[in-house]
């Protein structure tokens, strides 16, 4: 079994501070001293697609996941620990430029690198920075398989891929019919596994595979949504801090607003 | 211009998020066209609060929104189509979008018409900027629309089913989540990482005692600290709670965003400088364990 995971390399949204944000339309929105981390819910497509090949084990079936990544940094870090947890393979599109709110091409970019066959195409329903949710629609369209969104786990299980999905009231399950791309929202396996130093050295030789986004001969996709502004919207409350003691804020509490819907 | 608006309607609140969504349209086109789907199991009246000539379609809300999307594309020649934003409506909107070859924004907060030019807006960074974007060509949004309480009547004299299926499951069985009134709850505890796993019993009594529920942060979730279907957020559930009292939040706003209609809100965080208290009517620095301890004497005592 062949499984490819999308994965998208992005600020920490946590760490950014409140001036920060407020410059976000100046040329002077820097965020390079805010820490990288894996999109949150491509972290949980790379953390399942690492259970499934753990569960195709079980059974004796080979499951190879190739991680793809678009973007310039210096990610030898994550492509380290992937290979360090059992990714087989890594590859990284370079000199794309700025693609956020571009889903269209991205989509374009992953089908025209993924040329080699994959069973299944993993990655998150949408990521940090753009929030746009659509990658995973155009990729499924391009290649002509179904989508399936909304992932909350999925294993190997009696020689078939049982899939595990939200819905609104509760979770859904399903085997999957063919190849398909699969899209993870929150999931009960959210977290990549750690990699020890032991597995580090083991494939400290490793590297990502990487190809030039000119290699790829893209024809050109026109975006129709242009970013045009940004802007924080602040809405300050005017929080009223209660400085008294343990015993009369608590007071207050019952007194002021527990009272008000009669408790 | 020709806009269409379309719903996915769960329950009633939909139908008034719909109208709303017309009436938005109402004042950006001459021509505005309303759609709107039910689930198959779902019994009409003759007459529905929805706005004159309102096309009505029916599909399983269990299967995917992908033959809907098609279905839909056969016969419609809008410029613009505006959804009301849920799991399945934004479902829809990637399907019929790409079907269509439109232009997709999901979760959008605004759409307006200047000089001709369409400009939609939409929170990003993860709920920490709008931005602004302009559309060329077709454009498929999901909007955040405001109730109408308007009253229209349309009177139904054709229902299109659409047979949904699912596209590339089989087999499917549903376990529905530990049923919760979040959603509709006076009282909200909420907690975030700040509240030990040890001392959960403590915010669950709480809740209890206050009539209220118990929702949380997405780490707490992820932790398993409570079920993921009480995750607070735009990933998870909004709470629109008379009073709502958080224990050991930062307050970033992809939390903010589930509470942000909640009546009164107290937060309580050791760190003074947290972002929750921008976004709270009362603060206190201070620790929860000692607060929850407090709060627990006083109404059982
Ligand atoms: C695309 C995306 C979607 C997201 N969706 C959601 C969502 O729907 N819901 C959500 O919650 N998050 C969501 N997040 C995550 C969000 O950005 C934050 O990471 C999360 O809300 C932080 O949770 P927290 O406040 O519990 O944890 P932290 O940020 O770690 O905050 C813990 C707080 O507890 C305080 N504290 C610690 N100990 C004590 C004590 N003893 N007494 C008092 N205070 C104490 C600390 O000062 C701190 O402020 C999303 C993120 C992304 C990128």
């Amino acid at each position: 079994m062949k499984v490819l995971v999308c994965f998208k390399i992005v600020k920490d949204m946590d760490y950014v501070i409140d001036r920060d944000w407020e410059i976000a339309n100046s040329s002077e929105f820097e965020l390079s001293y805010v820490k990288d981390v894996i999109s949150c819910f491509d972290e949980s497509a790379l953390e399942n697609a690492l259970r499934l090949k753990d569960s195709a084990r079980l059974e004796n079936v080979q499951c190879d996941i190739t991680a793809l990544t678009i973007g310039d940094g210096n990610y030898d870090n994550f492509v380290k620990n992937l290979f360090a947890v059992g990714i087989s393979e890594v590859v990284q599109v370079k000199g794309c430029g700025e693609l956020d709110f571009q889903p269209e091409l991205v989509s374009e970019i992953i089908a025209k690198t993924s040329v080699e066959k994959f069973d299944l195409i993993l990655l998150g329903n949408e990521d940090s920075t753009s929030n746009c949710g659509i990658t995973g629609f155009h990729l499924a369209n391009k290649l002509n398989v179904p989508y399936i969104l909304s992932a909350n786990e999925i294993t190997y299980n009696n020689g078939e891929l049982k899939l595990t999905k939200n819905i609104d009231d509760g979770l859904m399950f399903g085997k999957i019919t063919g190849d398909c791309v699969v899209s993870f929202s929150n999931s009960n396996n959210p977290y990549l596994r750690f990699s020890t130093l032991r597995d580090r050295l083991k494939v400290s030789s490793k590297t990502a595979t990487v190809v030039e986004f000119t290699d790829l001969n893209l024809s050109n996709i026109e975006n129709n949504l242009k970013l045009v502004s940004l802007k924080r919207e602040n809405k300050d409350l005017n929080c009223e801090m209660l400085v008294g003691n343990l015993q009369e804020n608590v007071q207050f509490i019952m007194d002021n607003i527990l009272n008000e819907v009669g408790k | 211009m020709k806009i269409t608006v379309l719903t996915i309607c769960n329950n009633d609140i939909d139908l008034k998020k719909h109208n709303g969504l017309f009436e938005l349209a109402e004042n950006l086109a001459s021509e505005v066209y309303s759609i709107c789907v039910f689930s198959s199991d779902k019994v009409f009246n003759t007459e529905i609060n929805l706005p004159k000539n309102t096309v009505i379609f029916q599909c399983d809300f269990l299967g995917d929104m992908k033959k809907l999307g098609g279905a839909i594309a056969e016969n419609n020649e809008t410029d613009i189509m505006l959804i009301t934003k849920n799991t399945l409506g934004n479902e829809f909107a990637g399907f019929f979008g790409t079907k269509t070859g439109a232009s997709v924004m999901l979760n959008c907060n605004g759409i307006s018409v200047n000089g001709g030019e369409v400009y939609i807006t939409k929170k990003v960074y993860s709920e920490n900027l709008m931005g602004e974007f302009q559309c060329n060509g077709k454009l498929v949004a999901t909007m955040n629309s405001l109730k109408s309480d308007m009253n229209y009547t349309c009177t139904i004299n054709h229902v299109t089913h659409v047979d949904t299926g699912f596209d590339g499951l089989e087999g499917i069985t549903i376990v529905k989540a530990e049923e919760n009134a979040l959603e509709q709850c006076e009282i909200l505890v909420a907690i975030g990482r700040g509240v030990k796993k040890n001392t959960l019993e403590k915010y669950q009594q709480l809740a209890e005692k206050l009539g209220g529920e118990i929702g949380g942060t997405r780490p707490v979730t992820y932790d398993g600290i409570i079920d993921l279907s009480r995750m607070i957020g735009n990933s998870g559930k909004a709470v629109s709670a008379k009073v709502a009292i958080v224990f050991g939040a930062s307050g970033a706003l992809p939390f903010v965003a589930g509470i942000e209609n909640c009546g009164t809100i107290l937060s309580i965080n050791k760190d003074e400088n947290a972002m929750i208290f921008k976004n709270s009517n009362y603060g206190i620095v201070g620790d929860v364990q000692e607060y929850v301890d407090m709060l627990l004497e006083k109404i059982q005592g």
